[in-house]
């Protein structure tokens, strides 16, 4: 059945189905039929979409009045009113006054979680010192073996060539001043102090601060923190703690191997300028002092201990979804990296004005 | 255990998921909460299990304020909807995680868990899976050893969140059945959240319908079918028919068929009618509504007819196969529409 239209005297009537079809066949006659004041009579439609409500906003243009149009379509028609704004209008954009508030909330909120981390943190802590046997050992070992004796053979190897192209790279020009000698003072001191601690704690954010913050992440995602919790136990206690501990403890173990391994490689390299190897590993142990070591040490233990945070921290806040994980893990690499630039210059400045 | 919960609130940001709940729960009872997704069944579930903080409000145990109980002494087993099994630990230490890490004092000697931890797995009927990891078991299996992990801590409340919301009907079904054993087994108070109205009216005692944060209807299976208390309810358990319709002298008139309704005179109202309480004939009546077939689908052991009605939308009307066949029902035949059964409610 399509659209039908009958004209009289000052009416038009409409009958049938007004669809894109219906109401293209009668448009013409309709519009040419149609005078101001004239009444159409829709009370014949029995169907009516966008295409039927365009003609008869059309007509009502021209000056006709529309009557009765069964109720269910009058609302089609009612939305053509043009007083009425058809699109939505969209949000005033952003001044930089709102850009300023957003990011102001952002840091405030992120501040507030983050001291309330450290503050659950070193409550916690303190519990552990005053009530004994409440930390899971068996865990922190675990967490140990896979954050340290696994990272060895990277560190191993990043710390060699650290120590290959230090000594190399130094020895060249130092040789043109017969200085060769004292390249073993330069590597030295600045593995032992700077470089072998940070090294090692920029590999150990990306190999365990990512896994820490996919691991946990990965657990909140399937809420097993939440089931944790449902059946008694503190996932701070269990699942942080522990792994915090373990990478404070063997942050300096790896630095220990990477300040070795990279004084290794520098001997071979002072071997090939001709230096012999007893005397470039004397220069060197002679040249570093008590302080510089631990100074080093007790750097890349608060490093660890950081990284380990942070990690932990990104991993329990992970929103939901498999994608959520990925976002958390590169927000723990990335903050452990600046992380690390920061509290390394703490440090300098500490040492400076301690004189160490 | 019985929980009351007492004028909860819970918004999150400017949604309101919550809004001032009333609904105490029996001991022993197997309540179920059903609504459509975001209506805050789930929120709910969360805040009587701890995981959430109500913004306003109270929840008690046993007559108890538990409102700012940590989740950990509240004593509840509460199953995930994606079952939440520890990964990297077998079904047998999953099962026996809740006992091991319980302080010294508390925990059980290694025979009395191993004891404990088969006697749960034979409940629930997974004995000879003990020492499988969760990835090598099938979803339904999963979900029973998160059930039997969260029993084993002896909870007083035991809540499920959509528990068979990821398995496949077959499942789901076998799953139901077993449920409601177990719970006449253990009389463990037990909320569990769906959105599955086949579900709630099947498993539970009592029914909690919910919309946009506000409880609808409170009832026994029966009641909240037979008697919806709002149009919702009688839309959401089950498919409905809707005609727009005035009412004129306390009748609402739908072509020339017409309702008893309470709405006052030429008010708007909506008649619902269920598809499967429409009766079909060739003859004209004097209340019935004309209409033309205009599709058939056959649904397994029923028919569904689509009829074109003047003045409604398509009108769905659902026969069993042997009426359908009986009655020789053709598409682009002429019918007359008999509404056995109809509720009038004001139009909003």
């Amino acid at each position: 059945m399509s659209a039908e239209l009958i004209v009289g005297p000052d009416t038009l009537q409409l009958r049938g189905r007004l669809d894109a079809g219906g109401a293209a066949a009668i448009w013409a006659q309709a519009r040419s039929a149609v005078t101001a004041g004239c009444v159409v009579d829709a009370s014949g439609v029995d169907y009516c979409d966008g295409a039927g409500s365009a003609l008869l906003f059309d007509l009502i243009q021209r000056g006709a009045r529309v009557d009765g149009l069964p109720e269910r379509y009058a609302a089609l028609l009612a939305d053509l009113n043009p007083d009425k704004p058809l699109t939505v209008q969209s949000p005033k954009p952003h001044g930089i006054a709102d850009e300023l508030a957003d990011f102001g909330k952002a840091v405030t909120s992120e501040f507030t979680l983050t001291m309330a981390f450290i503050g659950v943190f070193t409550a916690d802590i303190a519990r552990i010192f005053t009530a004994r046997g409440k930390i899971r050992w068996r865990n922190g070992f675990a967490v140990a073996s896979s954050a340290g004796a696994d990272a060895l053979p990277i560190i191993a190897l990043v710390a060699f060539l650290f120590g290959v192209i230090l000594s190399f790279q130094s020895a060249v020009p130092m040789r043109q001043f017969g200085a060769e000698l004292f390249v073993a003072d330069l590597v030295g001191l600045s593995l032992v102090r700077e470089l072998a601690p940070l090294m090692t704690a920029i590999l150990l954010a990306g190999r365990t601060g990512a896994a820490f913050a996919a691991e946990l992440g990965t657990m909140k995602v399937n809420e097993e923190i939440n089931a944790l919790v449902t059946l008694g136990l503190d996932p701070f206690r269990f699942l942080v703690i522990p792994r915090l501990l373990a990478v404070a403890l063997i942050m300096p173990m790896l630095t220990v191997c990477a300040e070795v391994i990279g004084l290794a490689g520098m001997a071979l390299v002072m071997a090939s300028f001709d230096v012999p190897l007893a005397t470039s590993l004397h220069r060197a142990t002679a040249i570093v002092g008590f302080s510089d070591f631990f100074g080093g040490l007790g750097k890349s233990m608060v490093f660890g201990f950081f990284i380990a945070a942070i990690g932990c921290l990104r991993g329990l806040r992970t929103g939901a979804g498999a994608a959520a994980v990925g976002e958390s893990t590169t927000r723990a690499v990335v903050s452990s990296i600046v992380m690390l630039v920061v509290v390394d210059g703490l440090f300098a400045v500490m040492f400076y004005i301690l004189g160490w | 255990m019985s929980i009351a919960i007492n004028a909860i609130s819970k918004r999150f940001g400017d949604f309101v998921a919550l809004d001032n709940l009333q609904l105490d729960i029996a001991s022993g009872e197997l309540l179920a909460l059903l609504g459509p997704s975001g209506c805050g069944k789930t929120t709910l579930l969360r805040i009587i299990a701890g995981l959430e903080t109500p913004d306003q409000g109270q929840i008690l145990f046993h007559g108890e304020d538990a409102t700012d109980t940590h989740v950990r002494e509240r004593q509840v087993g509460f199953v995930f909807q994606h079952y939440a099994l520890f990964r990297h630990m077998t079904v047998f230490e999953n099962v026996a995680f809740g006992l091991r890490v319980r302080p010294k004092k508390t925990r059980p000697s290694e025979t009395e868990i191993k004891r404990k931890v088969h006697e749960l797995l034979s409940l629930v009927q997974l004995d000879w899976l003990a020492d499988r990891y969760p990835a090598q078991l099938s979803g339904g299996q999963r979900q029973r050893i998160a059930l039997a992990r969260a029993l084993a801590v002896e909870p007083k409340v035991l809540l499920l969140d959509e528990p068979f919301g990821a398995l496949d009907t077959k499942v789901r079904k076998e799953l139901r059945r077993w449920l409601r054993r177990l719970h006449d087994e253990m009389h463990i108070t037990s909320v569990f959240v769906t959105h599955d109205q086949e579900e709630a009216l099947e498993v539970a005692d009592r029914v909690v319908v919910m919309n946009k944060g506000k409880i609808e209807q409170i009832g026994t299976p029966e009641q909240v079918y037979d008697a919806p208390a709002t149009p919702f309810v009688y839309q959401f358990l089950g498919d409905v028919n809707l005609f727009h319709s005035r009412v004129h002298d306390g009748w609402a008139e739908v072509g020339a068929a017409r309702f008893a309704a309470e709405a006052g005179d030429s008010d708007k109202a909506v008649v619902y009618v269920r598809p499967h309480e429409i009766e079909l004939s060739r003859v004209a009546t004097d209340k019935a509504i004309a209409g033309v077939i205009s599709h058939s689908r056959l649904l397994g052991a029923t028919v569904r007819l689509e009829v074109d009605v003047k003045d409604a939308e398509v009108v769905e009307v659902e026969l069993t196969r042997e009426r359908y066949q009986e009655g020789g029902w053709q598409v682009g035949e002429p019918v007359w529409l008999n509404p056995r059964e109809a509720r009038v409610y004001p139009a909003a």
